[in-house]
């Protein structure tokens, strides 16, 4: 007998596929990738990717937009929609536990945006086989990995509120609210706290780290500048103090992230009434 | 072994009690009808049951323990829902599939669909169904696997009178096989003839459990049956709701233009002392 996570899951991404979002979101990504292929072999910086552009930088920043917001919209809507179609009586009147339930739709989302995102830099790496090196193919595959990663964490930040909302409404405002705050304003507020309360260095790193968008952007950067020195003094101060932990911190924030925030979903949703 | 053991039910939701200190006992391959006007408890009672919500008490389904084996308690029982919501974008045919996945048996096609008149549906997307073929394939659906326990909450809603005479049928079918059926309905459904036993429920609360005999004896319900045919309306009164429908139909009358007035659940409850 399969296991209901599996049937759940096959059922979840079969309706994923079904979805014109997805498609969407493949043509999104496919026009990052290019474009990363674009700038690269147009020798907007001569030596590929390594030389961090003012375009390439831009592209980044636009990834960072763009695969939280999707992860977090669609993933806030999985458990409520279901609540609000009033389809989850049906599933919960199967043998199939809370937690089976949490866990399919997480994973669901998670592998569609993966095969979203996959798909897309895919249509361009064709390019990038063509006119970029080996070294810069490895930098593409590690923004690929960044951007997974990132999917990762803000996907569980949509099933958590999805799993604490009534209605998709509710769910949608305030996946936008966690989307605005993680990825615009949290920047900003750091910003202000180093100038106004005079952080030292290891509290302003401990702060961008604890947010998976800051944590994807390092990562994306040291992907194409491993000393970081774009980043200027502060790029300095984080291969000082974090070395070569670097990379597994950024990456192990991310993935705290999101199962601290799975988590918290299986607890509640587990508690909820239908 | 009882079918199902109910010690000290009671559930809340928020300030309210929907089910206070419950004590039922079904034997096995009893029938047991559960009636009570509209938020009497019918549909709460009947998800405690099949372990899709939590309550306090305890709850035994053929010796499982409803609180800690849930899943497994639906595996071996059918649940129709009272508000029959499947995922609209599936076809019947892929809902079956899914079910009977979850449950871990194999099915015929037929075997599941043909009883219900739905075998020529099975390739129409769900959402393209009416609300009685809707009805119709969620009781099919609970009979996926031969449980020996089927839950109904609210089976005739949404039915025609003829509808509603095949769904008897099949319940009757059930109880000649042995099954134990716990069946709601908030009208004095003539399903009273064919149950071995009425619980009968008012504000939360067990009323009592009564023999269908005593209750026939008590009520003398008495149905009146309004027939279309060319010059107007014809109504019959009868003591045998599905006898009479049984032989409208075989003297050739459309029993989609039948109307049913059922006695007041009140009358029910004034009869049996609730």
């Amino acid at each position: 007998m399969r296991s209901a996570v599996f049937l759940l899951l096959k059922r979840d991404i079969a309706g994923s596929l079904r979805s014109r979002w997805l498609l969407g979101f493949v043509f999104s990504f496919a026009a990052m990738g290019a474009s990363f292929a674009y700038l690269g072999a147009l020798g907007l910086s001569q030596v590929g990717f390594r030389a961090y552009s003012a375009a390439v930088a831009g592209i980044i920043n636009l990834n960072l937009y763009v695969v939280p917001l999707a992860a977090v919209v669609s993933s806030s809507l999985s458990l409520v929609s279901e609540r609000e179609r009033g389809t989850m009586e049906f599933l919960l009147s199967l043998p199939i536990a809370k937690w089976e339930l949490v866990l399919s739709r997480l994973c669901a989302g998670v592998l569609s945006l993966t095969a979203a995102i996959a798909m897309g830099y895919g249509l361009a790496s064709w390019a990038l086989w063509l006119f970029l090196s080996e070294t810069d193919l490895w930098v593409y595959l590690s923004m690929l990995w960044a951007s997974v990663l990132l999917a990762f964490s803000f996907a569980g930040i949509g099933t958590l509120i999805s799993s604490l909302t009534r209605s998709r409404f509710a769910a949608l405002a305030l996946a936008l609210g966690a989307w605005i705050g993680l990825v615009m304003v949290y920047e900003v507020v750091l910003m202000a706290a180093v100038i106004l309360l005079g952080l030292d260095a290891s509290t302003v790193i401990a702060l961008m780290v604890l947010n998976p968008v800051q944590a994807s952007r390092l990562m994306m950067v040291q992907s194409v500048d491993p000393t970081m020195s774009f980043l200027g003094e502060f790029g300095v101060l984080l291969i000082r103090e974090l070395g070569g932990y670097l990379q597994p911190v950024l990456v192990a924030s991310q993935l705290a992230v999101g199962l601290v925030c799975t988590l918290l979903a299986l607890i509640s949703f587990e508690r909820a009434e239908l | 072994m009882s079918a199902v053991e109910i010690r000290g039910l009671s559930k809340r939701f928020g300030e309210r009690l929907a089910l206070d200190s419950i004590s039922l006992e079904v034997q096995r391959g009893e029938s047991v009808l559960l009636m009570g006007p509209n938020g009497a408890g019918k549909t709460t009672l009947l998800r405690c049951v099949v372990g899709m919500l939590s309550f306090e008490g305890e709850v035994r389904v053929m010796g499982l323990d409803v609180k800690r084996e849930g899943k497994e308690v639906r595996r071996i029982i059918g649940y129709v829902p009272q508000q029959v919501r499947f995922p609209e974008d599936v076809t019947v045919y892929e809902l079956v599939d899914f079910v009977s996945d979850v449950k871990g048996v194999d099915v015929d096609l037929e075997e599941v669909l043909g009883p219900f008149g739905l075998i020529d549906a099975a390739h129409n997307k769900v959402g393209s169904l009416s609300g009685g073929m809707r009805q119709r394939l969620a009781i099919a659906l609970s009979l996926i696997g031969d449980p020996q326990l089927v839950l109904m909450d609210e089976p005739f809603s949404n039915l025609d009178a003829m509808s509603r005479n095949s769904v008897q049928e099949m319940m009757r079918g059930l109880m000649r096989r042995g099954k134990t059926l716990l069946v709601s309905v908030h009208t004095v459904s003539g399903l009273i003839h064919a149950f071995d036993k009425v619980a009968v429920l008012r504000d939360g609360r067990l009323v009592g459990l009564f023999r269908s005999e005593d209750v026939l004896r008590a009520l003398r319900p008495v149905y009146r049956v309004h027939i279309r045919d060319g010059s107007g309306w014809t109504t019959y009164r009868t003591e045998d709701l599905f006898g009479t429908l049984s032989s409208l139909q075989s003297s050739g009358h459309d029993l989609r233009e039948v109307w049913v007035e059922e006695p007041d659940v009140e009358e029910l409850l004034r009869a049996m002392g609730g």
